[in-house]
């Protein structure tokens, strides 16, 4: 997927809009000429107060977009990638980074609008090339990703310039990308542990012991039969915190995330399959707003690499950039789990699951089964099933990990 | 033409007046100075009224209403009074419980726009687990109060007076949240 690309030549003019009123609001565009293929007019960015139309630069790079139900969050997905503008909020999400726009991406006269730097910051993560704003050499350059550093320009001085000339610095980057062979590392997380039991049946069987048994069984299959590096974030009955958890994901460089556990309910006569993902919700965004405020307060600029202190604070948003792969492996191991087991389909679902926030990489939890149903309890307990249970989980990854090599995945792509 | 202007302006602040007596008169005898509590003087309610407590259905896959009648005078004891009514359970079949029996409520408090529902702790080893069994309860208490009491924007659980990361391992509670009333649909 996305090997390589043509060299696409935009060529970028800059023509003012209107010459009616004077000063202040100077309104332009910037069109955006290909002259690769036919040479047809592609687009233009409208550009006004140093800030540019979403709907431009969606029509500009045929970008798809979505929009979440609360109408706070928006999607801009191309080629490339995507990344996740939150309203009223300066940061730019994608990629597992937080890039931080000199001004918030905000409704303006009903239209949604994103600062100029977001051309550097955002867009190159979408189309999947660098794209460079020059002072000097008055160009914008786009070009393959990690051809140059993205350093935004200072919107106000943008309206300034008469034309934008169009430079192809095209320079093929095979290494990383293109060597990309699956899955390397997968992270297995058995549930609860120590003091914490988890869900008991009825004739006493502990969630804790179940998960471990099914997570060591599972773990072989990968090491013997994929050949992945497998780690366990624990190896006996002993307790480890759900931040603990996910850090031992990161820290391993994780391609994968999945905590394993053994589900109960209030009634006796519920059973089924879970698979979970994480989900985000308003007050999320106002986690994000208030991130930011400690941003400026702390006078950080650009990538968020450079910022570790950011970066602990938005632990909660770690898992958002991964949120959609996260949804494709969840529903892998869902759709293979009722298949294989021929059980009751509950369904993937999203929940604000502790365990999962922190993950730098796509992170499900898999509900293996209802321990608080007796006939459920006894299966659950025989050797054979947690097999059936294990090479089951073993399918979905190797599934997963198919897909992956064959690009109809995302995986975890730094 | 001037004296016609004149009297279309005394006929206008003469109806004015007498809107805003009708309005003074009208209003003011109704308004009885609430008892005072002494704990949050601008939370005043009047008499019983009528709110919905969430429930799961009998498949605990979604919540579910249920109606009572609180008669406290403060938000504070009304929502006292809902959780109470939460954790004794539904009285209709087709529901299920969400709160294991034996929880008992700590004490509930109100600060700006947010409750804080302190429970005792063994809320966590009585819980059956699982993560969606979780999620209902988490979200059954947190929708019962900010449903109902609109001076409520965001819940916060604690357990023996304390924040928790989590009741019985899943759901993240470590700040107050707000209510997801699409839980009713058996969405998130």
């Amino acid at each position: 997927m996305r090997r390589f690309y043509p060299a696409v030549i935009l060529l970028v003019i800059f023509t003012f809009l209107t010459g009616s009123s004077t000063e202040a609001r100077t309104g332009s565009t910037i069109t955006l000429k290909n002259f690769s293929g036919s040479g047809k007019h592609s687009g233009f960015l409208k550009i006004d107060g140093g800030r540019i139309d979403i709907d431009s630069i969606v029509n500009a790079f045929s970008l798809r977009t979505s929009v979440d139900i609360m109408g706070d969050r928006l999607d801009l997905v191309g080629n490339g990638g995507s990344c996740r503008l939150l309203l009223g909020s300066s940061l730019v999400l994608s990629k597992g980074l937080f890039a931080v726009l000199t001004e918030p991406f905000d409704t303006v006269d009903g239209k949604m609008s994103v600062p100029l730097d977001f051309l550097t910051k955002g867009l190159p993560a979408i189309i999947g090339k660098s794209v460079a704003m020059d002072r000097e050499r008055q160009s914008l350059t786009v070009g393959p990703v990690g051809s140059g550093s993205f350093k935004g320009v200072n919107a106000d001085h943008l309206d300034r310039y008469a034309s934008f000339i169009q430079r192809d610095q095209f320079e093929p980057q095979a290494s990383e990308e293109s060597s990309y062979e699956g899955l390397r590392v997968v992270v297995l997380d058995p549930g609860h542990g120590g003091r914490s039991d988890g869900a008991r049946g009825g004739t006493g069987t502990l969630e804790k012991d179940l998960v471990l048994s099914v997570s060591q069984k599972l773990k072989n299959m990968l090491e013997e039969d994929l050949g992945v590096k497998v780690v366990l974030t624990r190896t006996a009955d002993y307790y480890v915190g759900l931040k603990e958890r996910t850090a031992i994901a990161n820290n391993n460089r994780a391609d994968l995330f999945l905590s394993i556990h053994a589900n109960a309910a209030f009634r006796k006569t519920v059973q089924g399959y879970e698979t979970y993902y994480l989900s985000f919700s308003a007050s999320d965004l106002e986690a994000s707003q208030l991130a930011q405020i400690e941003n400026k307060a702390l006078g950080v600029e650009g990538d968020v690499r450079e910022a570790p202190l950011l970066e602990a604070i938005l632990w909660d948003m770690a898992q958002l950039e991964f949120i959609n792969e996260s949804g494709r492996f969840a529903n892998q191991v869902q759709e293979t789990l009722v298949r294989s087991m021929k059980g009751k389909d509950r369904g993937v679902r999203q929940a604000p699951l502790a365990v999962l926030m922190g993950a730098r990489m796509p992170a499900t939890l898999v509900e293996i089964g209802f321990i608080s149903n007796p006939s459920q309890e006894i299966k659950l307990n025989r050797d054979a099933h947690q097999d059936r249970i294990a090479r089951a989980l073993f399918d979905a990854i190797s599934e997963y990990n198919r897909k992956l090599i064959r690009g109809e995945a995302g995986g975890r792509r730094p | 033409v001037k004296k016609v202007f004149k009297v279309v302006v005394i006929a206008a602040m003469a109806a004015a007046l007498v809107i805003a007596a009708l309005f003074f008169f009208k209003l003011m005898p109704g308004q009885k100075p609430g008892p005072i509590t002494g704990r949050s003087p601008e939370a005043e309610l009047e008499g019983p009224r009528v709110i919905d407590l969430y429930f799961a259905d009998a498949a605990g896959r979604r919540l579910a209403l249920e109606a009572r009648e609180v008669t406290a005078q403060s938000v504070e004891e009304s929502i006292h009074q809902a959780i109470r009514e939460l954790i004794a359970g539904p009285r209709k079949e087709s529901l299920s419980s969400t709160v294991p029996e034996g929880v008992g409520i700590r004490s509930v408090y109100y600060r700006d726009d947010i409750a804080y529902i302190d429970l005792t702790p063994n809320i966590s080893s009585s819980h059956p687990g699982g993560s969606w069994a979780e999620l209902l309860t988490v979200y059954s208490i947190i929708n019962t109060v900010t449903e109902n009491f609109s001076e409520v924007r965001k819940v916060q659980i604690l357990l023996g007076g304390r924040e928790h990361e989590t009741l019985a391992g899943h759901i993240d509670i470590s700040r107050p949240l707000p209510g997801r009333v699409q839980l009713l649909a058996g969405d998130w």
